[in-house]
């Protein structure tokens, strides 16, 4: 897996490209991890326009997203591990409620982006299956 | 003296002309692709296969590009009446074989006339949409056919239910007159809604977008809600308009199909309280609740796939027809966001049109927090559910099965938004915020100032949390009619509905409210 860093109009985002098998049909998407970096590094001063709502980073057929913003409060199944779809991989707190966030397909988790007591936002992706 | 049979033979072969449409050919094409004709649709829809037909004689009445010499029976469409389950019922199918089903003059004036019908006759109209668009060759007159529809679609809205089945492509303006319609069913495959298509789309905006993306089936139920229900194949969009009239009366002033029960057993469900989770943050599903509560298989569920935090649909209950709004806490904690607060205000709309008491099951930890969801308007997507509560008229029945917080606890129907029954189960949590909230609030300097703020706020929490979640404050504020053993709900609420059902209750008289759209 490679760390790169990338600049997108003045934002700064720090990206994990890991690469997979080239006669693999998965989407590239489903292999990239976009996390927003906790301090733009010298970003040019913007002018006083209002932020655009965080957009959703867009997923692969295996990532699994965040439906909303919430703390990661456990995580039941470890890298490498053989799930079946809906099967239960990761469990939020939100709103006074735990969210379970079943496996969109089945699969072999390849990769948990998140550790427990972690805060997330909508649509970041939790974990990715392969 | 008797007829001259010339004049039958000449009826005949004028029949067999507009019978055909466009042609076997095109009848066969469409069947090797799992199609059904115009007609067919009509067949399939109607008891028995019968119909009486309006205008299968009409013309076209256009003179221009050469379309005088050209024949299109019936000018595309398909204008009768029938019934369904023994109650009349309109439908009008346009027919992709004649012109590719495109509206002219004539064509738009066939669909006014059925719906002025409809409106006068006090029934059901279902349009079948499979069309082309607008026939160019007529101009603005087939624009102001659109028009015209559009314009009887607003007046026979909140008389007589309306329901759209897009079996093909509708594109444009055409999209608009499903769009005033109660409910849209579309196909899963062969069907396409849309405003502008792609090349419009990439011409304008640079941007590349495909049918998928954004008027297919999949796309209007899950993503822009625009339709209701996906129908698998003709066949299946014909069951579920059926399905949907079995639901919903003639006409606003009509009798809601009620079939009750003359007893009412009152059974205990044990089944319902295992289903409870102990833990107040393990999410109850609440597609369970629902299941036990209403009589098996008549759970109907209206727009599933889009916004699922929230339920809306038809159900009976001791064979009394009822609508019921959730919450489904599995599904983003169960907070009323934007789409889910549009998804249930409109229901709760189409129920208090058509007199179908509504049920109300709450368990929500409130509304969603968010950049997105303030900016997008949930305040006043939001409020659209209060307005419909408020001023909603049918029977109105609230069970807070869980938490209950905060406005969304009025969004989802308190007694102050004017049930006329609200029962809690004991694991009802009704307060104005979570006990985590409260304390900063409430304690912000003891906790400042205590040697150690973790224990002492542990302690404060514990305290209201058993003096604020639970249903026995809003129950000795007389805000509750009762706090009920979930085993009994079924039988609770089945009398409860049956009480009530003679409710009759008036606004003050004015043109109309102003829904905060």
């Amino acid at each position: 897996m490679d760390h790169l860093r990338i600049t997108v109009e003045g934002k700064v985002y720090d990206v994990i490209v890991e690469k997979i098998d080239s006669d693999s049909s998965t989407s590239p998407a489903a292999s990239t991890t976009v996390v927003r970096s906790a301090a733009p590094a010298s970003a040019p001063a913007r002018a006083a326009a209002p932020a655009p709502a965080a957009k959703p980073v867009a997923a692969g057929a295996g990532d699994a997203p965040s439906p909303l913003a919430g703390i990661v409060q456990a995580i039941e199944a470890a890298i490498g591990a053989v799930v079946n779809e809906g099967d239960l991989v990761l469990t939020l707190e939100a709103m006074k409620m735990y969210t379970p966030i079943n496996a969109p397909m089945s699969g072999t988790i390849t990769a948990i982006h998140v550790k427990v007591g972690d805060a997330v936002e909508e649509g970041q992706i939790l974990y990715t299956i392969g | 003296m008797a007829i001259d049979p010339s004049l039958l033979e000449a009826l005949k072969l004028r029949r067999e002309e507009a019978l055909i449409g466009g042609g076997v050919d095109r009848i066969e094409k469409r069947h090797e692709k799992g199609l059904l004709s115009a007609r067919e649709r009509l067949t399939e829809f109607f008891d028995g296969g019968n119909f009486i037909e309006f205008g299968m004689h009409a013309h076209h009445s256009c003179i221009n590009f050469g379309l005088e010499k050209r024949k299109m029976p019936g000018d595309g469409v398909v204008c009768a009446t029938g019934y369904v389950d023994g109650r009349p019922v309109a439908a009008f199918a346009q027919d992709f074989t004649v012109g590719g089903g495109a509206v002219g003059a004539i064509h738009a004036k066939k669909i006014c006339d059925l719906l002025d019908f409809a409106i006068k006759a006090g029934i059901p109209v279902v349009g079948i949409n499979d069309s082309g668009g607008a026939r160019i060759q007529e101009g603005i007159e087939a624009l102001s056919g659109y028009g015209q529809i559009f314009f009887r679609n607003v007046l026979a809205s909140g008389v007589i239910p309306q329901i759209s089945i897009i079996a093909g492509p509708c594109a444009g303006g055409a999209a608009y007159s499903p769009a005033l319609t109660d409910f849209i069913i579309m196909t899963r495959k062969n069907s396409n809604m849309f405003i502008c298509g792609p090349d419009v789309i990439r011409a304008a905006t640079g941007q590349t977008a495909s049918l998928d993306q954004f008027a297919s089936a999949d796309a209007h139920a899950q993503v822009s809600g625009n339709i209701h229900l996906i129908a698998e194949d003709d066949n299946h969009a014909m069951a579920l308009a059926k399905k949907l009239l079995d639901y919903l009366p003639s006409n606003n002033l009509g009798d809601t199909p009620h079939k009750m029960n003359n007893d009412i057993p009152l059974v205990e469900d044990a089944g319902m309280n295992e289903i409870i989770p102990a833990d107040p943050k393990s999410p109850l599903d609440m597609q369970q609740v629902i299941s036990r509560l209403v009589d098996p298989d008549s759970w109907f569920e209206i727009q599933p796939d889009y916004a699922p935090n929230m339920l809306t649909g038809f159900a009976k209950l001791e064979n009394l027809v009822i609508g019921i709004i959730a919450n489904q806490p599995t599904v983003k904690a169960g907070c009323i966001d934007i789409d889910s607060s549009d998804k249930a205000a409109r229901f709760i709309r189409v129920c208090n049109i058509y007199s179908i008491p509504v049920l109300s099951l709450v368990d929500v930890p409130g509304f969603m927090p968010g950049l997105a969801q303030e900016r997008g308007g949930i305040i006043r997507h939001g409020a659209k559910m209060l307005f419909a509560w408020a001023s909603g008229t049918v029977p109105k029945i609230t069970l807070i099965c869980r938490k209950a917080y905060g406005g969304a606890y009025l969004a989802m129907c308190s007694s102050d938004m004017g049930a006329d029954f609200v029962f809690a189960w004991p694991t009802a949590e009704i307060a104005v915020m979570g006990a985590q909230g409260a304390m900063k609030v409430l304690y912000k300097k003891e906790l400042e100032e205590a040697e150690d703020p973790a224990a002492l706020e542990q302690e404060l929490r514990k305290a209201y949390s058993e003096k604020f979640a639970s249903p026995y404050q809003a129950a000795s504020n007389g805000m509750i009619t009762d706090v009920i053993d979930p085993a009994v709900s079924r039988s609770t609420l089945a009398l409860a509905f049956r009480g009530i059902m003679g409710k009759h209750e008036t606004r003050p008289p004015k043109k109309h409210g102003n829904i905060p759209l």
